[in-house]
């Protein structure tokens, strides 16, 4: 009797470590999801990130039921990490690519910093338009400089000295400068950017 | 037999629970909570967009052999309505490759069959190729994309250009990328001093900024005992020795000195010298810098290298000028004079080691100085670094990272030990090449796109083959002695410095071009390489246009344009009013500086040229920035009769 007692304790003892081996490390390893109120997380970090502020603006509510998406505690700390190391870049892929569209065909009268003292400015009248001027820009949406880029001047009732660029660039070599472009401005500025095309 | 019950219940409560736990586990994953997430969000968009369904989700790739599942968490990365929403579901940046084609790993590597954030994304312990980082992402267009120049990765091709100038082949072996051309040693004795030369090999950037020669830290006794070496060559490659200098040169009267110096400055300043080299670091950058030349090298050499460079330093690019005996004699007097450095303290004279020679070449050795310079017939790295055409698929565990504390990590290894080659061992015998981070990190990036990967053929973008334009006779040797080609393109040969010369007959009157080789002038404002003085002769500037004549024109190019007023004057309304042509381009004095002035265009290009051009100017010129106006053919007509007519009618 005895000696079957301690043979199945045994065996129980055996089934029990061999679960503790197969399940144990995973658990350890990571806890089972359990939303924890305080931790912040990959995707909050990563948002607060975005230089240009727009997809906190402009997602509104939206964001905030993503900022709501809470990973355990442990798990956050390690993504957050990691993802840093991954994302950490000033500007979008976006804004990356049109800053070397921009340095090559907008600069010289836009100006580097889009200050409008590009060096072929000098005898130019009217001036360039100073992209770092927030009223200005601010009105238009992204459509609408698109199409002032594309069309240039004289294709949106602006000055013809703003040449057409529609048949030079691609439409997400537009796009990209575009985006570009807006980094000039301050980040406040872009809170209320419209939504649609200007009627004009 | 109660205990016996006892603990057979207590065995089976636990039993059961561990039971229970290992489904409920499954069935709440991490990415679970990820795509009930995505389907929170969506639903509060305005915009409809589709809920995902749960479950795994993955890109088969099958000739790339890959298998991922980003797109489990990943889920908004087609859908344009959340380009703005947090990451994982942010929509992916428009880009020219189909992601269902070539899945994510392809370009972004990490674990792609993972699912679990920490294995798809980072380091563990099976898997050492993590995500890789934006920075360094364009590495991943280079695994493709084996052409120099990759539209859309600028860090990638700047870090291709490094590579190829710094002359890294010359040390490693790297797929694509041969040795570059650097001064040959040979008759260095007869060329340099040695006080100079030991300065020079211990801070080569001190003499002269933009050079290529690293910093090997090397300390006096080398630097010594190579100097020694190298000052033992004397005579030149063929075996002969330098030309005696002039009588003028060797003993000039006080009066022919001031005449010979005002003279040699007119001549040096007409050369235009300073387009190549600069003069205490005003001028170009393609080549060494002037400003303290006499304390460096002998008069002889400078005299015999300005009358027959090439013949001295076998492959260099600087043309040889048609000065004549009397001209060249100024210039060469003219230098040694100015070009002195006030500073340089003469070394006291010393005695080379009797052992110097045989010291010297185990330091010329060591340092595997033949690596990039050729002497005599030793032409190769005494001891090569490590092959690097694989490098970005070099395992962690292969890495030594010595005593430093930089992260762990293939992308920070190779950046560090571009910055600071000491950084992980005090005997790494790779030297300081001085590069800004920005060029480190571009170099990294061109470096890791060497995978040992195989990629089907139809993925890869091979360099376009080189072209080799070698025009044969009198065209050919006059091209190859003046260098053209250093900064003209001609027929996909040389380099884009200046323009192509392709289509240069169709474009410019041949008048035009001949009057150009006596008196170069500027066609642009804003440029500071400028066109040289090459003072050549009636007979050559007559072989070189006609060269051009009858190949350098193409007769699709031709046009006739009536050029009556009327259309003249509606062109000039044309030109100022719809196209603002006044915004780049100066004309009488007005307008912008982007582009040539176009005044005299009369006396300089042909109608058919002009009109194309307006049509499209990317097709002669790709980079330019004129944009295409998508100009009708009544108003090129108009505009080019227009700037045709407007100096006539000043005449």
């Amino acid at each position: 009797m005895k000696k079957i007692l301690v043979n199945f304790i045994l065996a129980a003892a055996l089934i029990f470590g061999l679960l503790l081996i197969g399940c144990g490390k995973k658990n350890s390893d990571k806890p089972v999801a359990k939303p924890a109120k305080d931790s912040s997380t990959l995707v909050k970090d990563s948002t607060a990130k975005d230089s240009t502020g727009a997809s906190k603006d402009s997602l509104g509510a939206v964001s905030d039921s993503a900022l709501a998406l809470k990973d355990s505690a442990a798990l956050a700390k390690d993504s957050i990490r990691i993802a840093d190391s991954l994302i950490a870049h000033p500007m979008s892929y976006e804004q990356r690519q049109g800053k070397y569209v921009y340095a090559q065909y907008c600069a010289v009268c836009h100006g580097n910093e889009g200050k409008a003292d590009g060096f072929n400015t000098y005898n130019l009248d009217p001036k360039p338009r100073d992209l770092t001027e927030q009223h200005y820009l601010s009105e238009f949406s992204d459509e609408r400089l698109m199409q002032i880029i594309r069309d240039g001047g004289r294709g949106a009732n602006k000055s013809p000295s703003m040449p057409p660029y529609g048949w030079t660039l691609g439409k997400s070599e537009i796009a990209y400068v575009t985006a570009y472009v807006r980094t000039f401005m301050p980040p406040d500025s872009l809170r209320n950017l419209p939504k649609k095309a200007n009627p004009q | 037999m109660k205990n016996q019950r006892k603990i057979f219940a207590i065995v089976s409560v636990i039993f059961l629970v561990i039971l229970a736990i290992a489904p409920f586990k499954a069935n709440f994953p991490e990415w679970r909570d990820y795509q009930n997430k995505y389907n929170e969000l969506v639903a509060k968009l305005p915009q409809k967009v589709k809920p995902t369904e749960i479950g795994i989700k993955q890109i088969w790739v099958q000739s790339l052999d890959r298998i991922d599942r980003c797109t489990t968490c990943h889920l908004g990365i087609k859908e344009p309505a959340l380009k703005d929403a947090p990451q994982p579901f942010r929509t992916h940046p428009e880009i020219h490759h189909d992601i269902d084609e070539l899945g994510c790993t392809s370009c972004h590597d990490g674990q792609g069959s993972a699912t679990d954030f920490k294995e798809a994304h980072g380091q563990t312990e099976y898997w050492d190729q993590p995500v890789l980082p934006v920075k360094y992402m364009e590495a991943s267009c280079g695994k493709c994309h084996k052409e120099p120049e990759v539209h859309e990765a600028p860090m990638l091709t700047l870090g291709r250009k490094l590579i190829a100038e710094y002359n890294c082949a010359g040390c490693h072996k790297i797929d694509g990328f041969t040795k570059q051309w650097v001064p040959p040693l040979d008759g260095v004795g007869a060329k340099v001093n040695s006080g100079w030369l030991v300065g020079w090999l211990k801070n080569p950037k001190g003499y002269w900024d933009h050079t290529h020669m690293p910093n090997f830290g090397m300390n006096d006794t080398d630097a010594h005992n190579i100097a020694d070496f190298l000052k033992t060559f004397n005579s030149l490659p063929d075996g002969s020795s330098l030309a005696p200098l002039p009588a003028s040169l060797l003993n000039p009267t006080d009066v022919q000195k001031t005449k010979m110096l005002d003279l040699g400055q007119t001549r040096f300043g007409e050369a235009r010298c300073v387009s190549c080299h600069a003069v205490n670091g005003k001028g170009g950058y393609v080549a060494t810098d002037l400003g303290k030349v006499s304390s460096k090298v002998s008069i002889e050499w400078l005299y015999n290298y300005i009358r027959s460079p090439k013949h001295l330093l076998a492959g260099v690019q600087m043309p040889r000028f048609r000065f004549t005996d009397e001209d060249l004699a100024a210039v060469v007097l003219y230098m040694k004079t100015e070009f002195v450095d006030f500073d340089m303290v003469q070394p006291p004279d010393h005695t080379p080691d009797p052992e110097a020679y045989q010291k010297g070449l185990t330091a010329f050795k060591k340092y595997s100085c033949t690596g990039c310079h050729q002497l005599g017939t030793m032409n190769h790295a005494e001891e090569m670094g490590p092959e690097l055409s694989f490098i970005g698929s070099k395992r962690l565990y292969e890495i030594d990272f010595g005593q430093s504390t930089i992260k762990k990590s293939l992308p920070d290894y190779i950046q560090t030990k571009l910055m600071t080659p000491h950084a992980f061992s005090p005997i790494a015998r790779m030297p300081k090449f001085g590069f800004t981070e920005q060029e480190a990190q571009a170099i990294t990036v061109a470096l890791l796109a060497n995978r040992n990967e195989s990629i089907p053929e139809k993925y890869v973008r091979h360099a376009p083959p080189k072209s080799k334009f070698s025009p044969q006779g009198e065209f050919g040797k006059l091209i190859a002695d003046l260098s053209c080609l250093a900064c003209h393109t001609m027929e996909g040969s040389g380099r884009l410095v200046a323009t192509d010369l392709s289509l240069e007959a169709s474009q410019a009157h041949p008048d035009w071009i001949s009057n150009y080789f006596k008196v170069p002038y500027s066609l642009r404002p804003i440029l500071t390489e400028r066109m040289v003085n090459l003072f050549l002769s009636d007979a050559e500037r007559k072989s070189l246009v006609d060269y051009m004549q009858v190949n350098f024109i193409a007769d699709s190019l031709d046009r006739a344009i009536p050029m009556n007023d009327s259309l003249a004057s509606h062109g000039k309304s044309l030109y100022f009013d719809r196209y603002a042509c006044q915004s780049c381009h100066q004309m009488e004095g007005k307008g912008g500086y982007v582009g040539p002035p176009l005044d005299n265009l009369n006396s300089r290009l042909n109608a058919g040229w002009i009109f194309h051009w307006l049509k499209n100017p990317q097709s002669f010129k790709p980079a330019t920035i004129e944009p295409n106006n998508n100009i009708s053919d009544e108003d090129a007509d108009a505009i080019t009769a227009f700037l045709l007519k407007q100096k006539e009618a000043k005449k």
